[in-house]
């Protein structure tokens, strides 16, 4: 019975415009974002620019971030981005003694002595408003201060958890942004040892479906729930939904069938999409002297990707039975985008409890290693979520077969107004 | 008049007014989420092209959702007022709770001291509202489907988050980098398709 539904439930998916539209929509975007496939080039001693990247040194990673706050300080404008939109934030007087305190510890500068400094210094400072309307800060003679030379990295981190309290999310000072207060140049040396993680430990191919997952991940933040929406209510539409009720099949067989398929004809075009970059990523590979990972784009998409289309498949059906409507839209479309905006920042391995992790880079391997259990954490709340919910959607579908929530089986609607329209 | 103070009355209630609470709920949350004082044009350009754009699919795109169940379409075809102009007032409907929303929005951050000129920030505004909504309407007009009106709009927009200017004078994005033009472009294209998208629904229905 189990596979007789899901094949007719895969046929019918199959069949729907919403599938044709949504796998236009999967190849759209992978053309744009990995159409161009440049292959993996060994720095060159010769070469003047290596790119960039952001300093390991915890002292440059202080003093970097020192220097942004005692600059946002004095100008009482504190720059974060909670939901990945730009907060400026202004601290009221007590706060603003707070954060004197914290750089006055850190420094190690007499109290009397920081405020001079910092008045001599905003007395040199001019703002103006460019022809463009844009803010213009002219700094006639600049402050840099140092930390107090027995201050650890630790007691460090200690006071910037204390200066996020104050300023609020998505500021500077907390430890994953920290770094970006210290972009430097790549040195010929970085350059190789990056080169030689894509080559010997990525075997090129897993630096490439990284970068595959990261990408398709936002998409499928977001389209799954249009399919699961649309299978939830073509029943409806179609007025089968009481004839379906009466069907011997019982609930469980009915909605894992239709959950799997949708999951498995999702799964289909993400398969042979990535075909094209496992090819070449392996050809890449052998140019480069070493075998790439054959698996590396399937293991991708099972352990990456997989827990995404799970947990927002579960939304729109869950949303779907809860309302008869497409209310799982909404709020998939909310969910999907704070997971969006509030990666802005930081797109090269942030994970945290994100609905979409963000690797979007070539190689990186130590960044990788540092967040590889984060990653599997996160990969397996999604996972766990997404079956939650598809226990929920049952049991809500159970209870409606048995004429639980009213002869049209709609829980969240006023059955009077139905009838007055 | 009494009809058209009647087909706007049921439609505010059985259908606008759910998505105007959501565009209202937009409207209050922004304040806790992003910045709204001293912004300078490229920020304010990026508060209106990422966040307010979305007011035009949720206000737009519900259009036919009304007539989407068979049985009420059938009823209101029978009535001897034409479907088209139930829909046009109920565009003209939203059309007016969009601007609404869209001038309070840019009042507030005009209030909190950002730099930015009103008219030409509401028009970009409007454009992308009204190209992104038109988009969901043209698309629900063809496929009468609500998941996919909303889904083609929605991927437009992360066509544009990704492929930038790949896009060209259909950009969504263009004020954040300060060029002006495909706003004109998007205005008239949305028109268009709000205009294509309840001719052929009008069609498709006398067919059916």
């Amino acid at each position: 019975m189990f596979g007789t539904l899901f094949l007719k439930e895969c046929k019918q998916t199959g069949k729907s415009v919403t599938y044709f539209i949504f796998i236009l929509c999967m190849v759209l975007f992978f053309v744009s974002q990995m159409g161009d496939f440049t292959g993996i080039q060994k720095p060159d001693k010769k070469d003047e620019d290596f790119g960039y990247t952001y300093s390991q040194d915890e002292n440059i990673v202080m003093e970097g971030t020192l220097n942004n706050l005692v600059g946002e300080y004095s100008r009482n404008s504190y720059t974060t981005y909670p939901f990945g939109f730009c907060k400026n934030v202004v601290l009221n007087e007590e706060k603003k003694k707070r954060i004197e305190a914290i750089l006055v510890n850190i420094t190690g500068i007499p109290q009397q002595e920081f405020k001079e400094k910092i008045e001599e210094y905003r007395g040199g400072v001019s703002e103006s408003i460019s022809p463009e309307g844009y803010k213009v800060i002219e700094e006639e003679n600049q402050l840099i201060l140092t930390l107090r030379s027995d201050l650890t990295y630790e007691q460090f981190l200690e006071y910037m958890k204390e200066v996020v309290q104050i300023v609020g999310r998505g500021s500077a000072y907390e430890k994953k942004h920290m770094k970006k207060n210290t972009y430097v140049e790549k040195t010929y040396e970085q350059a190789m040892e990056d080169y030689d993680n894509i080559l010997y430990k990525d075997k090129v191919s897993r630096a490439y479906a990284r970068l595959f997952c990261d990408y398709m991940g936002i998409v499928l933040g977001i389209l799954p729930v249009f399919l699961a929406v649309t299978r939830g209510l073509r029943d409806k539409r179609t007025m089968v939904e009481d004839v379906i009720f009466s069907k011997k099949a019982s609930a469980f067989q009915i909605i894992v069938s239709r959950y799997v398929a949708t999951i498995v004809m999702i799964l289909l075009p993400l398969l042979l999409l990535s075909i094209s970059p496992m090819l070449q990523s392996l050809y890449s590979a052998n140019a480069a002297g070493v075998s790439g990972d054959v698996w590396a784009f399937v293991k991708g998409i099972f352990c990456w990707l997989l827990p995404t289309v799970l947990v927002v498949v579960s939304v729109g059906l869950f949303f779907t039975e809860l309302t008869n409507g497409a209310v799982g839209i909404l709020v998939q479309v909310v969910w999907w985008l704070g997971s969006l905006f509030s990666s802005v920042g930081s797109l090269v391995g942030n994970v945290g409890w994100n609905l979409i992790p963000r690797f979007n880079t070539i190689g990186d391997y130590k960044v990788y290693q540092n967040v590889y259990g984060e990653l599997v954490r996160n990969r397996l709340l999604y996972t766990g979520m997404g079956v939650i919910l598809l226990f929920a959607t049952l049991i809500i579908y159970a209870q409606k077969r048995k004429g639980a929530f009213g002869v049209y089986g709609k829980i969240l609607s006023n059955r009077k107004n139905k009838l007055e329209v | 008049m009494e009809k058209y103070y009647q087909i706007v009355k049921i439609n505010w209630k059985y259908n606008l007014v759910w998505h105007v609470i959501l565009v209202g709920l937009m409207c209050l949350t922004a304040p806790a989420i992003m910045s709204m004082e001293n912004l300078n044009p490229s920020q304010v350009a990026q508060v209106v092209e990422l966040y307010v754009s979305f007011f035009g699919i949720i206000l737009l795109v519900p259009l036919f959702l009304p007539d989407q169940d068979r049985i009420i379409r059938d009823l209101l075809e029978s009535k001897k007022e034409p479907m088209y102009k139930i829909q046009i007032f109920r565009l003209l409907q939203a059309l007016c709770c969009l601007s609404v929303f869209v001038a309070l929005f840019l009042l507030k951050l005009q209030y909190g001291d950002c730099s930015f000129s009103f008219e030409k920030y509401f028009f970009g505004a409007i454009a992308s509202c009204l190209f992104l909504g038109g988009l969901g309407i043209l698309v629900f007009g063809f496929l009468d489907n609500v998941a996919v009106a909303y889904m083609v709009p929605i991927f437009y927009y992360i066509l544009c988050y990704g492929a930038g200017k790949k896009l060209g004078k259909f950009y969504l994005f263009s004020m954040l980098k300060g060029s002006w033009e495909e706003k004109k472009y998007l205005l008239m294209a949305g028109i268009a398709m709000i205009i294509i998208g309840i001719v052929s629904r009008n069609i498709k229905t006398k067919r059916c």
